[in-house]
């Protein structure tokens, strides 16, 4: 670990900055409580949509709240979210894609349900599945969730079927391990770098699909403070106070951008080949590209490519 | 090739058939009824399940199941129980708007990203590459939906160059049709920007070291023509699979963008029927969606072999 | 205040052309009878009439009635028709009309039901009269057969027979413009009736004299309030309605445009739950009651102080016949010891609220957002939940699914009329005291002022006492329209009739 960040702030700095970022901010959303800050729900008609001053960094909202405290605490929501789509994404995606790769008639099934689920862009079909399951944080996860796990399926899938070839696969078949343990031991450490690039990535996009959710009204409702349903809120005060819609907005931005520099930084590390490769010498790549060497793949090189997670907003 | 085209669309099938089982239960989950909403507030109970029975709500699930897609395989979506028209002629009505919103953000897209990746590629590791690549991850880093506000903030309010929002019909005229869709449709490009320009740098980047390449080079071929001549033409096909992906994105109703700036298209229609449990519609308009992502996959992997012939099949 | 007339106010009235209006909602019916909506009223007043309509002052007067007479013992009503009365579709407007349109309205309609309680019979003495026979004295009889809620509209026989209970499909009234066409989503369209037979009288309001200016009426639902204002700036609207208050410094500096700020709007209230739950006892909606800031609630509802008013009345100040200020010693009176007291007494411990707001309009859910916290600091435990408004409408059929529901309520004209007080209405309010008020008032003579005076005090001290709602105050309308509009005076919802444009 700390040879890994040593390695980032000489090769990466501006990925090493933005790990800094996601640190304060993370820091911030635990430590919120204790930061002195004026209570989020605090109402105050009198002083409704104020400007920046003293009093209130960052202006009031229509209630009269200070945006600075409801900026710091929107994070503590929006964080969670994010973590437990990663979580439960990563989860999903990883059984799935473990299976499909190394058994045949799973992967047929599974390709088919996956190819379904992945047909629908993603705004509507978490949009769909909120509407269904009802509002609040735990079924905003399970949607985004499902919305996102194809895609991590597919990667370790993919991953699953080249591994699967290799000959110390080969050789632990021979020697009688049972699947479960070549699966876990012997392909699934192989596949952690992708894996966990990957779930950078959708940590990334998670945070901007409960930001598009909340904005349309069907993430975590106010008073609790999400990024999203503060520029709902903000949305009819674009011209009478700016302010309300500038600071959530770049809260959001901070975060993800910061998301996908140290997950770009992370698989230029850890794979130094695709990292030339991105550098100018060969493959595809980019933020939020499957881990495929897509020259390998040819007709694979769509796959990879199509494997790209969209972004949550469109 | 034609054998391969048959195979893919027979695959379509089961594909379609999921999306429409998944569609149609999440629909059913929700609480809340339309007839209740048509009546109104003050209608009395008996008044309303009247009207459920005569909308056909009450009857068993799986029965509504097997209904709907025998519908849907005459091609008949239904009618939208808020509209008082067919399904297909809803989400017809909402196209407009979409296809406008979708062929501007496309092509200003297009215009910016393609030149741009293609200089970032033959300028890769410059400066002018590294601001290029900060550019793109901006692009995928913001909401656009955000975008879209601080676009209004800037140029329809403090500077009024363009309408707040709403959608002009290019039948009162094409110039307020246009300035209805510019800020929009550049809130949306910007995004889509991003992803078209990264794989069009990458691209490039890989077909610039190809041996074709360095051939013309050395044969004295100057710079610009081997850019525009060789690198971009094949550069193209990648590319083009991305450009098909954001199209389809586009196209199912830039849901956030159309509430930003009140535009009734296709994802104004799908938030508004599921606030008003029109079930036909969300049916409808969701499978729609997921025909066309499916059809304009399709399409791209076809053109993909058809262009490049090291693909066989 | 309001002109008195519904005359042409300045300028030479001109006929021809179309009236655009940018509503902010789609109606799911015109049916004015079955639904009480104003999204369905504003443009269904302009169809269909009744008997009876109230003038720019919200009292009673004759409309599709010539007059009436009532027998001395009060239970005997004959009312005659005006001559020459026709539906759009051609018919003469005949008694047998009108008995099968009140039958109907007396099952459909709740101030129908209330009246229709008293009724004992409905006759035509010949095609022109109709005689409503009572079972004991309701003298609010004629106003019921006014009132804008759910209001007894007139239509053919078949019609009314054809549609029973369910919403009316064919819209063939006798009003100033005739029903055109309706693309939902799109545009609502009336035409003038050519053959429509007007009063003389100025009384204004719904009645009195009525000219059909403008060829066409169209109705544009336009939900986004910036873009309903944008249009009509632009000229693309001549008038929108329904702004939010926040939007009114924009309307002030632009000279071309014109505000209407409607008094007599809606007033905000927290309905309990009084068959189920913790508010079947009326301790503890006392102590909500007493919990509320209503200067603060108002505010986060409808923004700049010019845009509401605190006032303890069931009606408005303008309605002089039934306004009562009886209850102002409870009303907008916080005092959190009190209902600390009060969730003492009644035992509350601690058991979650459910409190349903909806987001669908802003104002709803922003006063729930203030009240909550003002529950939670007199100690109650509060869920706050928002849904939608079709699921909303939903749940507050259902006893089990809340506690407390926020909503406005457009004007009654009378004590029987609220809606509130209705046995079914969610809310289920049953109470021997209010009946027995109300009784007294079905009882009470229209001219005795004194006496119907201080029962309309009795029945708002009963209100205040029980608190089947809490009043959170009034709350006013914004209207907003261009210089293209002429004539056109302001109501609680919009009227086209003695308006015209120009373009």
């Amino acid at each position: 670990m700390d040879r890994f960040l040593r390695a980032l702030v000489r090769r990466r700095p501006i990925a090493a900055a933005a790990l800094g970022v996601l640190a304060a901010i993370t820091l911030a959303a635990l430590l919120a409580p204790a930061l002195g800050l004026i209570a989020p729900d605090r109402i105050d008609m009198a002083g409704r949509l104020a400007p920046p001053g003293s009093g209130h960094p960052l202006g009031t909202d229509n209630f009269g709240r200070d945006i600075l405290s409801r900026v710091v605490y929107s994070g503590r929501v929006s964080l969670l979210i994010g973590l437990g789509v990663m979580a439960a994404s990563t989860a999903a995606g990883t059984l799935v894609g473990l299976a499909a790769g190394y058994y045949r008639r799973v992967d047929a099934v599974a390709m088919r349900v996956l190819d379904g689920l992945m047909s629908f862009p993603a705004i509507l079909l978490a949009l769909a599945l909120v509407a269904a399951l009802g509002v609040g944080a735990r079924n905003e996860i399970i949607a985004i969730a499902l919305v996102y796990f194809p895609r991590t399926a597919r990667i370790v899938r993919g991953s699953t079927l080249q591994l699967k070839q290799r000959a110390f696969v080969e050789a632990a078949v021979a020697l009688g391990e049972g699947d479960g343990r070549i699966l876990t031991v012997h392909i699934l450490r192989n596949a952690l770098t992708p894996l966990i690039v990957q779930s950078t990535f959708v940590f990334a996009e998670a945070i901007l699909a409960d930001a598009a959710l909340s904005f349309l009204g069907l993430g975590v409702r106010p008073p609790t403070p999400t990024w999203g349903n503060m520029l709902d809120d903000a949305h009819i005060y674009v011209e009478t106070a700016p302010w309300f819609v500038v600071f959530p907005g770049v809260a959001i931005v901070l975060t993800v951008l910061s998301l996908n520099l140290v997950g770009d930084a992370l698989r230029d590390l850890a794979d130094p080949y695709a990292a030339a490769a991105r550098r100018g010498l060969g493959a595809a790549g980019g933020p939020a590209a499957g881990d495929h060497d897509t020259r390998a793949a040819g007709p694979g090189t769509r796959d990879a490519v199509r494997g790209l997670p969209e972004p949550a907003q469109e | 090739m034609a054998r391969y085209a048959a195979g893919r669309v027979v695959a379509l099938v089961p594909v379609l058939a999921v999306v429409g089982v998944v569609v149609f239960l999440l629909i059913h989950l929700i609480p809340g009824d339309p007839a209740s909403v048509i009546l109104g507030s003050d209608a009395s109970e008996a008044q309303v399940a009247q009207l459920r029975t005569a909308l056909g709500l009450d009857r068993p699930l799986y029965v509504q199941l097997v209904l709907w897609f025998e519908h849907v395989l005459r091609g008949d979506l239904g009618r939208s129980i808020f509209l008082r028209q067919p399904v297909t002629r809803a989400i017809w009505d909402h196209l407009g708007p979409t296809a406008s919103l979708t062929a501007l953000a496309e092509g200003l897209a297009l215009a910016v990203a393609l030149p741009s990746g293609i200089l970032a590629a033959w300028k890769r590791n410059t400066r002018f590459d590294q601001g290029f690549m900060m550019l793109v991850l901006l692009g995928v880093s913001i909401p656009s939906f955000w975008t879209g506000l601080n676009l209004i903030a800037l140029f329809a309010v403090a500077v009024r160059l363009f309408p707040v929002a709403g959608y002009v019909s290019p039948l009162a005229g094409v110039g307020p049709w246009l300035a209805s869709l510019i800020l929009p449709a550049v809130a949306l490009g910007f995004t889509q920007a991003g992803l078209v320009a990264r794989m069009a740098r990458d691209a490039t980047i890989d077909v610039l070291a190809e041996d074709y390449i360095r051939t013309a080079r050395s044969k004295g071929v100057r710079e610009p023509r081997v850019l525009t001549r060789h690198a971009f033409r094949n550069a193209l096909i990648p590319t083009m699979t991305v450009v098909g992906t954001s199209l389809a994105n586009l196209l199912s109703g830039a849901v956030v963008v159309e509430t930003v700036f009140v535009l009734p298209g296709i994802g104004n229609l799908v938030v508004q029927s599921i606030s008003r449990r029109d079930y036909p519609v969300i049916e409808g308009v969701v499978l729609f969606v997921a025909l066309v992502y499916v059809v304009v996959n399709l399409g791209v992997d076809l053109l993909y072999a058809a262009l490049d012939p090291r693909i066989t099949y | 205040m309001w002109s008195a007339s519904g005359a042409p106010a300045s300028g030479q009235a001109q006929s021809g052309g179309a009236i655009r209006v940018a509503t902010n909602a789609e109606p799911t019916t015109f049916d004015w009878m079955s639904s009480t909506a104003t999204a369905t009223r504003l443009v269904a007043w302009h169809v269909f009439e009744g008997l009876f309509a109230i003038d720019q002052q919200y009292e009673v007067r004759p409309l599709l009635a010539q007059g009436y007479t009532v027998s001395d013992d009060g239970l005997r009503y004959t009312i005659k028709l005006r001559a020459g009365l026709k539906f759009h579709n051609g018919q003469s407007v005949t008694a047998d009309d009108v008995i099968a349109s009140l039958a109907r309205w007396g099952k459909l309609s709740s101030g129908g039901q209330e009246t229709f309680k008293y009724v004992k019979g409905l006759r035509a003495v010949d095609p022109g009269t109709v005689e409503i026979t009572l079972a004991a004295p309701f003298t609010p009889l004629i106003t019921s057969l006014g009132d804008p809620k759910q209001s007894a509209i007139i239509v053919p026989k078949a019609i009314a027979e054809r549609a029973g209970l369910k919403p009316l499909e064919e819209l063939v009234g006798t009003g100033p413009y005739i029903f055109k066409k309706w693309t939902p989503g799109q545009e609502i369209v009336l035409a003038r009736n050519p053959a429509y037979a007007s009063r003389t009288e100025n009384w204004g309001g719904i009645t009195g004299r009525k000219v059909a200016y403008a060829d066409e009426i169209h109705f544009f639902p336009v939900t986004d309030p910036q873009v309903r204002l944008a249009g009509v700036s632009t000229g693309q609207y001549d008038l929108a309605l329904e702004l939010p208050p926040d939007l009114y410094a924009k309307v002030k500096a632009n000279r071309r445009l014109s505000a209407d700020i409607v008094k007599v709007f809606s007033w905000t209230g927290v309905v309990f739950n009084k068959a189920h739950g913790p508010f079947t006892d009326m301790r503890l909606r006392q102590a909500v009651l007493y919990s509320m800031k209503n200067a603060d609630l108002m505010a986060a509802a409808a923004g700049p102080k010019a845009f509401w008013q605190l006032d303890p009345g069931l009606f408005f100040p303008e309605q002089h016949d039934v306004y009562s200020r009886a209850g102002a010693d409870l009303y907008d009176h916080q005092n959190l010891d009190k209902a600390r007291a009060l969730l003492r007494e009644a035992g509350y411990k601690g058991q979650k609220i459910v409190v349903m707001s909806t987001k669908d309009y802003t104002w709803n859910n922003n006063t729930a957002q203030v009240l909550v916290p003002e529950m939670q600091a007199a100690g109650f435990t509060v869920d706050s939940q928002v849904y939608d408004w079709p699921t909303l409408l939903s749940r507050r059929t259902k006893p089990e699914m809340f506690d407390i529901f926020l909503t406005g309520f457009s004007p009654s004209i009378d004590p029987t009329g609220v809606i509130f007080f209705g046995k079914t209405w969610p809310g289920w309010y049953k109470s021997e005291a209010m009946d027995a008020a109300l009784a007294q008032w079905s009882r009470a003579p229209v001219t005795a002022l004194e006496a119907r005076r201080k029962i309309m005090d009795q029945i708002q001290t009963i209100f205040y006492t029980e608190v089947p709602v809490a009043k959170v105050g009034n709350q006013f309308g914004l209207e907003v329209y261009n210089d293209h509009l002429h004539g056109y005076t302001g109501y609680f919802d919009v009227r086209f009739w003695n308006t015209w444009v120009t373009h």
